[in-house]
């Protein structure tokens, strides 16, 4: 999984990962597949019989009733898998052919079957049947570029957007945009950990507010672009390049050991928490996927 | 948005006169009666009709069940120191009517207790002025003690609750509350005539404002009778194009901006510049069409190609400005993913606006919807941010008659108006109990305890607290003083429960009031009765307005 031309936009990992190993990687080559937690990696669109690479901006994943449903999404489309990757079926979000930033399934998808596709200029599109149709509902969300999308639980979820973030109380139908400070803006990755605490990496520093959205501190400062949590206390991030954890809450950050960094982060993976025994997947701008 | 309604000049004779006390306050006072009395049996969950004779016509006089409606409907009285008074709540309460939606029984029966309690205090000697002073410092606290008890509603189900306490219109409130929950508090919502029995809803994604595409020739889609361009731009003024020649610059400047798709807004466009843009329709390069500036008014028309052009990101040619098409260059063009014109709109899809500067001009617009001191004003500021937020709804409303349609229309809109503020603000508990829970917050006046006028204030707004939950009982034929003591024993949040005849926690049991109704008919009744008991000479000119300002100070 070393190419050179390719770069990996969105790693995704299976909710039975300590059993299934099964990992998916979206880059600009397609989407890789692995089930042995990274070790090797497979094309996933080989039923597709795509004689050219199909680029994939983003990739989700969960298991339900044994069912392990794949989301990926590709020029235009949102294509589903029931089998964990194997096969596919494609739908069409809207006309022209949006870029998808992110995919986000909701917790209680085995009751809802709700699935958000965020997208740079044309908004947020959800499902509500699993994946199979797909509606722009775009009420209040007067910014159009979404960079990340968060759950809080089923019908709230917050998007970080350009402008700022922007909150959903009836799970993607409509939105509001919180009081986030204009001055940070854009806002590039979002994170939850519980009902009222949020983060939301921003251009100029990582943000958190424990009040759900009402308030906002400053917990670190440079470019935030991707959040990872685990509880309450253990945060993981990208900054400027370097990937920094804090075991406290944000208040004391290290410098994440044995990572040799020759290319710049695109995304993030820890399939089973961010304990440091407990495996890191790490995909790059040259197309590599690491595991730590 | 209903106009404010006019005052028809009553038939006696105009002759001009002062009227001092103890005349004034006596004749005021009747008349202020008069429209409460008249607004009191609309209170609550099982109203009693007023019957209006209707005028020009030999139809039965029309039965209305809603105090702002009443309020609109009385034009005058025959006495016309009595008149005076009539038309002063009258005032109050249509212009509070107008800003929620709701509330106005509750309100004029609190101004009527406050007014009549005032008017004994100060008979008896006491200060008027001193008096406003003391009642206005108790309607603030009373609106701290009512906002510590706001409880915030979020989901359709909760705004479908809330809806049917206001409406009492099981489909209506399914609908509003639905589409409510949609577009949020700030979003659009049309009410509009709708032509079967029933409420039929929908919802337009985007912005769209009245511009029309100044060619039928000009509509691609003869099914859906509009154009719909893809990836496209927006040249946007007022300027009048009439000349094919001044095309010219535009099309060099799409051209330079590798545009494939243009819509020039503009005032008019004349035959020669409608057939080039025609052409360009064949040529596959260049396809433009071009649509009205939305407005007719110059005033609205600046605010909409403002509000269009920091939504696309483009740069405005205004006529007054001195702005031609002949200096048009690739920096004047907006985008959108998506650009829609029909014979009546215009319509923008997810504009490419910079999302920092359209954030910007959102809240500019929020303080200023904050900020407007006229109904008209804050109305239009309301509809462009629901604009600039993306997205409309409309409800169609029916009905088996054409009064019932226009009866439901106008409960349509009332009722949409209170869940938005439902969801700006959240819900109190309802039936008057939320008021009654107020009552201690009112102690705070009789810090100063020898304070004669600071006492009676807290006499006159205790009473006023209690008076909406007395109303509700009588107007259900209940014992209200012995079911006053049933409640307050039960504790704060608990009511009188009219439909299960029981004592209740009235949040849990889904009968509640919206926070900003609540909110507002006791600032304005404060406020309204407070300033008419300084009134001291009341003065008959011998030509009265036509109309009554409802946005008067002190309202």
């Amino acid at each position: 999984m070393n190419d050179r031309q390719d770069f990996v936009y969105s790693l995704a990992a299976s909710p039975n990962f300590k059993k299934d190993g099964l990992i998916f990687a979206a880059k600009m080559g397609g989407l890789f597949r692995s089930t042995d937690g990274g070790k090797t990696w497979h094309d996933s669109y080989t039923a597709l019989k795509h004689t050219a690479p199909l680029p994939t901006t983003s990739v989700a994943v969960t298991v339900i009733d044994d069912i392990t449903y794949a989301f990926a999404a590709v020029d235009g489309k949102v294509l589903r898998s029931l089998d964990g990757g194997k096969k596919w079926q494609a739908s069409g979000l809207d006309s022209p052919a949006p870029l998808v930033t992110a995919l986000a399934i909701s917790p209680d998808f085995a009751r809802d079957g709700l699935v958000l596709a965020a997208t740079m200029q044309d908004g947020i599109f959800f499902s509500t049947d699993r994946g199979v149709k797909w509606q722009g509902w775009n009420f209040g969300l007067y910014d159009s570029n979404i960079n990340a999308l968060a759950f809080v639980d089923s019908q709230n979820v917050i998007a970080a957007a350009q402008s700022g973030v922007f909150i959903s109380t009836n799970a993607g139908r409509s939105w509001r945009d919180l009081d986030f400070p204009i001055e940070v803006v854009p806002a590039l990755s979002a994170a939850v950990s519980g009902e009222n605490v949020f983060y939301i990496g921003t251009e100029n520093g990582l943000y958190r507010s424990v009040d759900a959205g009402q308030a906002w501190e400053q917990i670190q400062s440079g470019a935030v672009e991707h959040i990872l949590l685990d509880g309450h206390k253990k945060i993981l991030i990208v900054r400027d390049g370097d990937l920094l954890h804090s075991k406290d809450g944000g208040k004391t950050w290290r410098l994440r050991a044995g990572l040799k960094i020759d290319s710049t982060i695109t995304c993030l993976s820890a399939p089973l928490g961010l304990d440091t025994s407990s495996p890191l997947l790490i995909g790059f701008e040259n197309g590599e996927v690491t595991t730590l | 948005m209903n106009p404010t309604p006019p005052r028809s000049i009553p038939e006696f004779k105009q002759t001009p006169e002062v009227v001092f006390q103890p005349r004034m306050a006596r004749a005021f006072q009747a008349g202020i009666n008069k429209i409460v009395d008249a607004i009191r049996p609309s209170l609550g969950p099982y109203p009693r009709a007023v019957a209006i004779n209707r005028i020009g016509t030999s139809r039965g006089p029309e039965l209305l069940d809603n105090g702002g409606i009443i309020a609109r409907r009385i034009i005058a009285l025959p006495d016309r120191d009595e008149d005076a008074g009539a038309m002063y709540i009258r005032g109050a309460l249509w212009n509070l009517h107008e800003r929620v939606g709701d509330g106005v029984a509750t309100s004029a029966i609190i101004f009527q207790t406050i007014f009549n309690g005032g008017l004994k205090y100060i008979a008896a000697g006491g200060n008027g002025m001193v008096l406003r002073h003391h009642l206005e410092a108790g309607g603030e606290l009373i609106v701290k003690a009512l906002e510590k008890m706001f409880q915030p509603i979020a989901g359709e189900k909760a705004l479908n609750g809330v809806a049917k306490t206001v409406c009492h219109d099981h489909e209506l409130a399914e609908a509003i509350g639905n589409l409510i929950s949609i577009v949020g508090a700030d979003g659009i919502l049309e009410v509009r005539a709708g032509r079967g029995r029933g409420v039929e809803r929908e919802l337009v994604t985007g912005a769209y404002w009245s511009g029309a595409i100044v060619s039928k020739q000009m509509i691609a889609d003869l099914i859906k009778a509009r154009t719909t361009f893809e990836n496209a731009a927006i040249l946007i003024s007022d300027l009048n194009i009439e000349t094919a020649q001044e095309m010219v610059p535009v099309i060099r400047a799409a051209v330079e901006a590798k545009i494939e798709r243009l819509v020039v807004m503009c005032t008019s466009a004349s035959e020669q510049a409608q057939a080039l843009m025609l052409q360009s329709r064949t040529s596959g390069k260049l396809q433009i069409i071009a649509v009205k500036t939305p407005g007719l008014r110059s005033d609205v028309q600046m605010e909409s190609m403002t509000d269009m052009s920091i939504l696309t990101g483009a740069k405005m040619l205004v006529k007054v400005a001195g702005d031609s098409l002949e200096r048009v260059t690739p920096e004047h063009f907006g985008q959108a993913r998506r650009i829609w014109a029909n014979d009546e709109y215009t319509g923008l899809i997810h504009p490419q606006g910079d999302p920092i500067a359209i954030r910007k001009h959102i809240n500019t617009i929020r303080a200023a919807i904050k900020n407007a001191t006229k109904t008209d004003e804050r109305r239009r500021l309301q509809e462009r941010l629901g604009r600039l937020l993306g997205g409309t709804a409309t409800i169609d409303v029916g009905g088996m008659t054409e009064t019932e349609m226009e009866t439901r229309k106008e409960l349509a809109k009332r009722t949409a108006d209170a869940l938005r503020g439902a969801a700006r603000e959240g819900i109190l508990p309802g039936g008057g109990s939320a008021l009654l829970a107020c009552r201690p917050a009112l102690n705070e006046l009789l810090i100063d305890k020898n304070s004669l006028d600071a006492k009676a204030a807290h006499r006159i707004l205790t009473a006023a607290l209690e008076a909406p939950f007395r109303a509700l009982m009588a107007n259900s034929g209940l014992n209200e003083g012995k079911l006053l003591g049933e409640v307050e024993q039960a504790g704060a949040g608990f009511g009188f429960d009219l439909v299960s005849k029981q004592v209740r926690e009235m949040i849990p049991a889904g009968i509640v009031d919206v926070a900003a109704v609540q909110k507002q008919a006791v600032i304005s009744a404060v406020r309204a009765a407070a300033l008419a008991l300084t009134i001291d000479v009341l003065i008959h000119r011998d030509n009265p307005p036509a109309v009554v300002e409802p946005d008067a100070p002190g309202f």
